[in-house]
């Protein structure tokens, strides 16, 4: 196939051959209609775009019972192997249990942990600690949910000097104070970006890796709670050169997940 | 061969405040040209530092004069106090100066659309079969429905809405043929256009971007994507739009 990327976006062709992966997925119900809550489904909308991969957490990342959505990803991992990896969610209630939660399934295959500050708990709390500790002697991911908040950039930096061997990610870059983004981003080594984000503001791509840059900006798609065919216009229709769509949509994350050691 | 777009979502020539520098119809069919989308419905947006309705429909209607690719659509409201043309008069006025659809904004403009408010101009429009657009920020979707309920000659387009609002847009679109929903921003709905269009369709979908606060490419790579026919991307695209257009009396 030939034309650019974004020419090739255009006419709704699979782009095999990029490599892409999503660093930001879901996987489970949540309180707005989904119409297709199959692992399924979302292969087969990677399959429409050309998405070699993406790295689901469950949608109970959220609340409680996150054990029962962690088994949900196992299984889609399983079943759909090497397209569908695992972040697995904790619950911080017991540091011990959280560490044994984590373990067990990145002794499966997931890549990291996912952390969401919707369950009222700071990402520095007590029980996520040695769960973390876990991840970081195997040089793995962690991503926050970041709503561009003062103190999720607080802990975020207290994160990258804890666990130095996390490769971490903050999500939704944009959101809120996209200043804030890219100064922890210049500021933490090992702290990158998402992209992941209903309303993503013309340009905000573009300013991103000017800002940031490239190295530090990955492609993430929030599917299945957002759609990934529409989440991954924002690169395809950035005005970045070719080789820098290409490490936003795949190469940053390459290395991100070839530096995991298990 | 290339999908033909008709962007239903789009404009220029608004403020928010802090903004300093206004976007021309020059701009967005550069844009429109990057991404090949080949024509546009145009509102002034951001609209928000917009106090003079009657000054930016002027403006937008010469900005669009002689520009076949860009169809305006200005803001209307009633003439209640007398400070404007009867409502048949500005609805004729719009559609003999190019309009392809008309925009409310009933709590940006001060007026109610409950029916003792807004039905002369509802009347007026309906008579005309000029389509209305309803961001849902402005018009949510329970007044869409009771709109579409009383004038169902009337072509309305819910736009701005959230993937969050399935459960709502389903019934709302299988209870009125007359309404019909842009697939732009804010519809990041996976497998949602699939759904759709199993639901009702593919005639009440429409193809919008949200440019120019959003990047305008997720829309198209949403539609391009989609797995439905390409008969159905076609009137998704374009055809549908056209053919709302083309029913103006």
């Amino acid at each position: 196939m030939s034309g650019s990327l974004l020419e090739r976006g255009r006419q709704g062709e699979a782009l095999a051959g990029v490599g892409m992966i999503d660093v930001h997925g879901h996987l489970g119900r949540t309180n707005f209609c989904i119409p297709d809550l199959s692992p399924r489904s979302l292969v087969a909308a990677m399959d429409r775009i050309g998405v070699a991969s993406v790295i689901c957490s469950p949608i109970r990342v959220f609340g409680t019972h996150v054990e029962v959505g962690n088994r949900e990803v196992l299984k889609a991992a399983t079943a759909f192997p090497g397209r569908i990896l695992g972040y697995v969610g904790l619950w911080p209630a017991d540091a011990a249990e959280a560490r044994a939660e984590a373990e067990r399934h990145l002794d499966r295959g997931f890549v990291g942990i996912k952390l969401h500050n919707s369950s009222g708990f700071s990402y520095t709390d007590a029980g996520y600690a040695e769960a973390l500790a876990a991840a970081n002697e195997r040089r793995m991911i962690l991503l926050l949910h970041c709503w561009g908040k003062e103190e999720e950039f607080a802990e975020a930096r207290q994160l990258s000097a804890a666990y130095p061997d996390l490769s971490i990610i903050l999500a939704h870059t944009g959101s809120q104070r996209e200043d804030g983004y890219v100064k922890i981003a210049h500021e933490c080594e090992n702290v990158h970006l998402d992209l992941c984000l209903s309303l993503s503001r013309r340009g905000l791509v573009e300013r991103l890796v000017a800002g940031a840059g490239v190295e530090k900006v990955l492609w993430g798609s929030d599917a299945l709670f957002l759609s990934m065919t529409h989440q991954v216009g924002k690169v395809l229709g950035a005005r970045l050169s070719e080789d820098e769509k290409v490490q936003v949509l795949a190469g940053n994350a390459r290395r991100l997940l070839d530096r995991i050691q298990r | 061969m290339t999908l033909p777009l008709f962007d239903v979502q789009c404009g220029f020539g608004g403020a928010k405040p802090g903004q300093k520098v206004l976007l021309t119809a020059q701009d967005c069919l550069v844009e429109m040209d990057r991404l090949t989308i080949d024509r546009a419905l145009v509102r002034t947006v951001p609209e928000d530092l917009d106090r003079d309705a009657v000054q930016s429909n002027d403006r937008l209607f010469a900005a669009c004069r002689g520009e076949p690719r860009l169809a305006p659509c200005p803001v209307i409201f009633p003439s209640a106090a007398d400070d404007l043309p009867p409502e048949p008069e500005q609805v004729s006025a719009f559609i003999d100066a190019g309009a392809g659809a008309v925009w409310i904004r009933p709590a940006h403009d001060t007026w109610s659309l409950k029916a003792w408010a807004s039905g002369a101009l509802m009347d007026a429009l309906t008579e005309r079969r000029l389509p209305v657009v309803c961001l849902q920020r402005m018009v949510d979707l329970e007044s869409v429905a009771d709109l579409a309920g009383r004038y169902a000659d009337l072509p309305l387009v819910v736009a701005d809405t959230s993937y969050r609002y399935q459960r709502m847009l389903v019934p709302l679109l299988e209870s009125f043929p007359n309404v019909h929903l842009s697939l732009g921003s804010n519809y990041t709905l996976h497998c949602g256009i699939e759904r759709l269009v199993r639901a009702v369709g593919p005639e009440q979908l429409l193809f919008g971007t949200g440019f120019p606060e959003i990047e305008p490419m997720m829309a198209v790579t949403q539609l391009v994507y989609a797995e439905i026919s390409d008969a159905d991307k076609a009137m998704i695209g374009s055809g549908n739009l056209e053919r709302l257009l083309g029913g103006i009396q």
